[in-house]
C-alpha cells in the first residue's frame, strides 16, 4: 500500500507516492530526488539528514513519510542559491567552515533554526545548538565561528 | 512490511471516530525518535501505525483545577520553552532540556518517552517526584487516570494496556516554595544516554528538610521513587550526617546493572554523588529557594 502525501519542498508543492514505513529522508532523496539532503547513519545520530519542518530543524531519518505529510520542508538548497546564498551558506563558506562537506547541509539548517530561536548566542549556546549534528572534518571550531559570524552580521544589518 | 496501514489523526474527535477502524495489534506513535531506530533494529512493524502526534487537543499544556495538564504529543522542546511549564514547574523543563539534541527535542514527545519506559528515560524521574497521574484512552472508549508511580512494572513493561493510547499527564504544580533539581550524567555532554538522573524536589524551613520527593532514572529495571531516601531526609535538620545518611539510604533504593553506558558500582557512586550534591545546594541556597 503506498500513500500519497503533499509536502512543499523549497516552496514548490509536491505529490509523492510514500510507503508508510519509508523515512521522510528516504521520500526527500528517492521519490523527491532532493539529493542535497545527507544520508549519513540513517538513526538520527548524526544530523546529515537534517531538514526543516514547519520551520523546525528535525532529522529528516526519524520521520515517517506519512507523518510530513502537508508540511512544508525546506532543504539547503531552499535557504538560498550560490549567487543569492543565505547569510548563514555565506557564513558556512567566508569562516571555512566546509571540509569535505558530508555534514554541511544538515548543519547549515540547525544553524539557521537556531539563529532563528537564539539571535544573538553564545559559544556555549551555538555548540549546544548544533549538538544534533557531527562533523568528522573540522574539529567544530570554524563551525561555531561560522554562527558566530552570521549572527553580528544579522546583528549589524538589524533594525 | 508494505501491509502497515498508516492513521493519523488531527483531533481527538478524529481519533475516536477512527478507533472502529483499528485492527489488533496497531502501535500508537508520536515523534518516531525511539520508534524508527528499533524497527531498523529489527523490531517488528505492527500491522497499523496509529500517529497521535498532529491531534491537537494532545498537543496542549494547561492549568485548571490547580493541576498542569500536558498532552501526550508535546514534545520536548514546547516543554523547554513553555512559560507555564518554565514559572511553575521549571523542573520538568529542566528535565526535558537534557534529552538529546535540538533535532531530537523538536520531534521527541513526553508521552513517547513514558511510553517506550526506557530505566532511563529523563522525564520520568520528574514526572515521579511530581506524583503526576498517567491519563489513558482505551480503544473502546473507556478513560482511566493511574499514578505514574504504578505504571512502570518492571524492565520496560507497563501497566499500559494493549488497546490504550496515553493522552497525557497531570500533576499538581510543586508551587514557588518549592526547591528544584533535574541531574543527569551522560557518557558526554549533548546528545548522551543518561548513566543516571535524578529529579528532586523539597521544600524546606530554615535548615529542616519539611518535605521531600526524589526520584531516578537508569539505576534499576525501571524509573524509581527513592523511598530510603525520602524518609531519612523527612523532617531531619541539614548536616554533613545528613547528607551521608542520604547517600547511604540511596543505595537500598536503586538496583543498577552493568551495561555499555556504565557499571553497576559506577552508577551507585554517580547516584549517591548527584544526591549528595543537589543536598547541599538546596541548603546552600539559603532562602525559600
Ligand atoms: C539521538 C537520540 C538521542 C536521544 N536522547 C535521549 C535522551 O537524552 N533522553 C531520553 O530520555 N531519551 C532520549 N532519546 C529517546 C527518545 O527521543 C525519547 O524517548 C522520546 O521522548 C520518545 O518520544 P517519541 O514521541 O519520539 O516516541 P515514539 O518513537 O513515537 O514512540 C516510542 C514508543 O512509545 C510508544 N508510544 C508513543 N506515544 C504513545 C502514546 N501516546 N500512547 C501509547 N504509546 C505510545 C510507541 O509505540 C513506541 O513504542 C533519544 C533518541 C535519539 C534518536
Ligand atoms: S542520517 Fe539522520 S541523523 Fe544521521
Ligand atoms: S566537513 Fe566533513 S563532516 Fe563536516
Amino acid at each position: 500500500m503506498s500513500i500519497n502525501i503533499t509536502i512543499t519542498l523549497n516552496g514548490k508543492k509536491k505529490t509523492l507516492a510514500v510507503a508508510p514505513t519509508q523515512s521522510l529522508l528516504s521520500a526527500l532523496r528517492n521519490n523527491a530526488k532532493a539529493k542535497e539532503v545527507k544520508d549519513g547513519c540513517s538513526d538520527g545520530d548524526c544530523g546529515a539528514c537534517t531538514v526543516l519542518m514547519d520551520g523546525k530543524a528535525v532529522n529528516s531519518c526519524l520521520v515517517l513519510a506519512p507523518a510530513a505529510d502537508g508540511s512544508e520542508i525546506v532543504t539547503v538548497k531552499g535557504l538560498g542559491t550560490a549567487e543569492a546564498p543565505s547569510a548563514v551558506q555565506e557564513s558556512f563558506v567566508n569562516s571555512g567552515a566546509i571540509q569535505c562537506g558530508y555534514c554541511t547541509a544538515g548543519m547549515v539548517i540547525s544553524a539557521t533554526a537556531f539563529l532563528n530561536e537564539n539571535p544573538d548566542p553564545t559559544r556555549t549556546e551555538i555548540r549546544e545548538g548544533l549538538s544534533g549534528n557531527l562533523c568528522r572534518c573540522t574539529g567544530y571550531q570554524k563551525i561555531i565561528d561560522a554562527v558566530a559570524n552570521a549572527a553580528k552580521k544579522n546583528h549589524s544589518q538589524g533594525e | 512490511m508494505s501491509e502497515v496501514k498508516y492513521f493519523n489523526p488531527r483531533s481527538y474527535s478524529e481519533l475516536t471516530t477512527l478507533f472502529s477502524q483499528l485492527p489488533k495489534g496497531f502501535q500508537t506513535v508520536a515523534g518516531t525518535t525511539d520508534f524508527i531506530p528499533a524497527a531498523r533494529r529489527g523490531v517488528k512493524y505492527p500491522v497499523a501505525l496509529l500517529d497521535i502526534s498532529k491531534v491537537t487537543e494532545l498537543r496542549e499544556i494547561k492549568e485548571e483545577n490547580n493541576r498542569i495538564s500536558i498532552g501526550a504529543a508535546v514534545t520536548m522542546a514546547e516543554l523547554v520553552s513553555n512559560e507555564l511549564i518554565i514559572n511553575q514547574c521549571p523542573v520538568l523543563a529542566s528535565g526535558a532540556k537534557s534529552v538529546g539534541s535540538p533535532l531530537t527535542r523538536s520531534r521527541a514527545t513526553i508521552g513517547g518517552n513514558i511510553a517506550n519506559a526506557s530505566p532511563s528515560a529523563d522525564t520520568a524521574p520528574v514526572l515521579l517526584t511530581l506524583n503526576a497521574d498517567v491519563h489513558l484512552l482505551a480503544t473502546d472508549g473507556t478513560t482511566r487516570q493511574i499514578p505514574l508511580a504504578g505504571f512502570f512494572l518492571d524492565y520496560k513493561k507497563t501497566a499500559r494496556k494493549e488497546n490504550e493510547i496515553i493522552t497525557g499527564f497531570s500533576f499538581p504544580p510543586p508551587g514557588p516554595a518549592a526547591w528544584t533539581r533535574f541531574a543527569k550524567v551522560g557518557q558526554r555532554n549533548g546528545a548522551a544516554i543518561s548513566v543516571a538522573n535524578m529529579s528532586m524536589i523539597l521544600k524546606k524551613d530554615g535548615d529542616r528538610c519539611d518535605d521531600i520527593a526524589v526520584a531516578f532514572g537508569a539505576v534499576g529495571p525501571v524509573p524509581l521513587r527513592a523511598a530510603s531516601v525520602e524518609t531519612a531526609a523527612r523532617g531531619t535538620i541539614f548536616s554533613d550526617q545528613f547528607i551521608t545518611a542520604c547517600a547511604t539510604a540511596v543505595q537500598q533504593d536503586i538496583s543498577p546493572i552493568s551495561d555499555i553506558r556504565g557499571s553497576a558500582d559506577y552508577r551507585r557512586h554517580v547516584a549517591a554523588n548527584i544526591l549528595a550534591r543537589a543536598l547541599t545546594d538546596a541548603f546552600a541556597q539559603g532562602g525559600v529557594k
